[in-house]
């Protein structure tokens, strides 16, 4: 039956509209703002809400916490409002009814059963054991991936900070391995993105990309694209000085 | 959240996708995929466009990609591939006349091959960088078919240091499809120089005029127009998304975008969402945003592998994307594949997180839930329940006439089966739906009530064209007959509306049944439907609002109703 399922829903597509939102307009169309906003500070929330469209195709929220990997996701389905925290041990989902009474919810995840990849644990552990540093995001699909590994490389070289290369985690061992024995890049690993922390921060959504880091901890937003050697050094260099 | 997934997926399924010992009334609309083209085992890079047609004569139907490491341009038709130069970014040009490579060498799209020569290679003031797209900023007919083409090409020099910069280049395309370059801008100029370097993956839309790209600044994707203040490019936004996306391509008249982003369900359901991608539920899909309508349109709804890389087709009217599938051995499929971004029967979803102040228990919202339970019971293969966003909107994933064989051969078996009546309900209807035990008890009521002719009133086919019917002269009777059926001539859409509007529940009653006693609501209809306040069950096509706000004027005014009556 399963594998029927998954037969179908490969074939499957359709269209659903909503209004586009910004995040101000969907956080004013929950009816249970109120709740939500206790609950945001409960849990540590840090900064601004992003948009987010569910599973569903509706407008959510996402929004950072003061801890590492664990974010806040906000969402509307079938007329029910829920606000989760994403952790990678778990999922903490408050479902709130008419009168937006919560209900607490816990869905265990599985992150550690991906050992070969980069999940939450490993990559604090690199932000842990180094001052600052750079992550690097890259895939086999992306050809200017090889660019931005060499260029990353040599800056980060000159400037005296590791990197940890992360690749896209929906493309094949067996093509990355090519692609880079192919290019002769040696330095690199495969090892899949399977962070809570980077696909929150939008990791996937253009390779290369990289981030830097420092204290332990992400510093701003995603910068994807391939760059000059020099762009490279000032943007590192600028986002390090923060 | 899973099983209303399903729901889409099987509103899209193939008809023959279905097992052999399924009755044949249970297949479903056929999707409304156009094109769905393998790879046959190749990897395709993450660059994907579609070469668009020159004018109506032109038939070709072909992709400029990148496979294992060199640019081809791809067949749609049949899957064949021809390689062109250079390893990677074959851009085509809005009208189909060239396909441009890094560093903005334009090769005339006819008859390009390995062999072809870059029509500008001794221009002065190469644009380099990555990451480039251009626009039609200009069109002026000639003699004897010719005509001038000025193009905008822009690029990320930040190879170079600085950021966007741009260049004009006109040519002229004689009548036999000659390009020879007349002239350029001169040394390339930066583009949105107020931004500096915050912003990253351009994509120019296709008149020149608008940009769409990543603002590492906010941290989501922004639309900017591209102006001119005191003689320098400047980008002021027109919409911010509020979220990142994935590089976001312009439909031909740049009045929508369409681009591919995550879906991260919140809800594992044992499942490990992102430690083993794309394997789990993490995955993107494809999504179209319309400047005027304000609407975000999911296109895909793969629920594993992915959706991405898409763009436009020459029409505006269709999307071509990447689909990656992955089988359970973990192995990688590619295709291309094509949709229609306004399909009249795609675009029936209802969106049930949308009904505000409908009852679940108004007479046709439980007869549209019995009929959902009915193709459950007899023709689902899943094991697990659906959903009563999925129940409900079954009736649109039918065609007429299967809907009524459906009912005809089954409704009689599944009223009477042990155990019904708990099944009917489930679990998705309970906590999940929101039921209170009054609820579920009034629900139980009515549906025990429904007979096969009330069934049969929801094999309306959704808005899709009627088709003709092949029911019994008495079931016929009994569909016109039924109550609650909307009023023969009205827009197939208005049965979308009875289900809330019926009295019954919060939303207030219009009499949809009786066209002659809709007047005194015909102005506040007409204003919910044309601001798309209404109808909330359903989203519609262009054609369907356009269909039913005709309709809406064709009620009489109530003061012309008023002299009708008077005279």
């Amino acid at each position: 039956m399963k594998k029927f399922a998954l037969a179908i829903l490969l074939l499957s597509q359709m269209a659903a509209a909503i209004p586009l939102l910004t995040p101000k307009e969907t956080y004013n169309s929950f009816t249970c703002k109120k709740k939500i906003t206790e609950l945001e500070k409960n849990w540590g929330a840090v900064g601004e809400w992003k948009g987010h469209v569910t599973v569903e195709g509706t407008m959510g929220l996402l929004k950072r916490t003061n801890k590492f990997a664990h974010w806040i996701v906000v969402e509307e389905s079938n007329g029910i409002e829920t606000a989760t925290l994403m952790n990678p041990g778990n999922a903490q989902k408050v479902v709130f009814d008419k009168k937006c009474k919560g209900t607490l919810n816990l869905y265990a995840h599985n992150q550690f059963s991906n050992q070969k990849g980069v999940n939450d644990t490993k990559l604090l552990k690199e932000l842990m054991n180094n001052q600052k540093g750079i992550i690097g995001l890259w895939s086999p699909g992306m050809q200017h991936s090889a660019s931005a590994i060499s260029r990353i490389e040599k800056v980060a070289k000159d400037l005296k900070l590791p990197v940890l290369w992360v690749m896209d985690p929906f493309a094949s061992d067996k093509v990355a391995k090519d692609f880079l024995k192919s290019r002769k890049i040696a330095s690199v690993e495969v090892r899949k993105n399977s962070s809570l922390e980077l696909f929150y921060r939008d990791s996937t959504m253009h390779y290369p990309a990289f981030f830097v880091y420092k204290n332990g901890e992400i510093k701003g937003n995603v910068f994807p694209g391939l760059m000059g050697e020099s762009q490279y050094r000032d943007t590192i260099t600028t986002q390090l000085g923060k | 959240m899973k099983n209303t997934i399903r729901f889409s997926m099987l509103l899209a399924v193939s008809l023959n996708a279905l097992a052999q010992d399924v009755p044949a009334e249970c297949n479903l609309r056929k999707e409304p995929l156009l094109n769905d083209v393998s790879l046959r085992g190749r990897t395709p890079d993450y660059f994907f466009k579609p070469i668009w047609r020159t004018g109506p004569s032109d038939t070709r139907d072909e992709m400029s990609v990148i496979i294992e490491g060199a640019n081809y341009t791809m067949n749609m038709r049949d899957g064949s591939t021809r390689q062109i130069p250079g390893p990677y970014d074959g851009v085509p040009t809005p009208d189909g006349q060239f396909i441009v490579i890094p560093t903005m060498n334009f090769l005339d799209r006819n008859g390009v091959s390995m062999g072809s020569q870059m029509i500008n290679e001794n221009e002065e003031g190469r644009l380099d960088g990555v990451y480039h797209s251009l626009g039609v900023l200009n069109t002026v007919p000639g003699p004897a078919g010719s005509k001038q083409v000025t193009y905008r090409g822009i690029t990320d020099t930040s190879t170079g240091g600085s950021n966007l910069m741009y260049k004009e280049y006109t040519f002229k395309i004689s009548g036999e499809g000659t390009k020879t370059l007349l002239s350029t801008s001169g040394e390339p100029k930066e583009l949105c120089s107020n931004l500096g370097t915050s912003i990253k993956t351009p994509i120019l839309s296709k008149n020149g005029k608008l940009l769409s790209a990543y603002s590492n600044t906010t941290g989501t994707t922004i639309i900017y127009e591209v102006v001119q203040v005191g003689g320098r490019s400047e980008c002021r936004v027109k919409k911010d998304m509020g979220f990142a996306t994935s590089k976001m391509e312009f439909s031909p008249d740049d009045n929508k975008v369409v681009f591919s982003m995550n879906s991260l369900p919140t809800t594992p359901s044992a499942v490990n969402w992102y430690a083993q991608p794309p394997q789990d539920s993490h995955n993107m899909n494809v999504f179209t945003y319309d400047f005027g309508t304000n609407d975000l349109t999911r296109i895909s709804n793969q629920t594993s592998g992915n959706a991405y890389y898409p763009s436009f087709d020459s029409d505006g009217r269709s999307v071509v994307w990447m689909s990656q599938q992955v089988d359970d051995n973990g192995d990688e499929n590619y295709s291309v594949r094509r949709s229609r971004v306004s399909d009249g029967r795609s675009m029936d979803f209802v969106d049930f997180s949308k009904v505000r102040g409908c009852d679940l228990t108004s007479p046709n919202v439980v007869k549209l839930m019995a009929l959902g339970k009915l193709w459950e019971s007899v023709c689902s293969q899943n094991d697990t329940k659906m959903s009563a966003s999925a129940l409900g909107t079954m009736s649109l994933a039918m065609t007429p006439e299967n809907c009524r064989n459906l009912v005809n051969n089954n409704w009689e078996n599944f009223k009477q089966s042990t155990g019904m009546a708990e099944e009917y309900i489930g679990a998705d209807l309970g906590n999940n739906g929101g039921f209170t035990d009054e609820d579920s008890a009034k629900y139980m009521q009515m549906f025990t009530a429904l007979s096969k002719a009330d069934v049969l009133t929801t094999c309306t086919g959704g808005a899709a064209t009627p088709t003709p019917s092949t029911a019994a002269p008495d079931e016929v009777a009994a569909e016109v007959a039924a109550p609650a059926a909307p009023a023969t001539g009205a827009s197939p859409t208005v049965s979308s509306c009875v289900g809330c509007h019926d009295g019954s529940g919060e939303a207030p009653a219009i009499p949809f049944d009786k066209p002659a006693e809709l007047a005194p609501f015909k102005k506040q209809m007409l204003l919910q439907v044309m601001t798309g306040n209404m109808p909330r069950m359903m989203n519609l096509s262009p054609q369907q609002r356009e269909d039913l706000i005709g309709y809406l004027r064709s009620i009489p005014d109530p003061k012309d109703q008023k002299k009708e009556d008077d005279e």
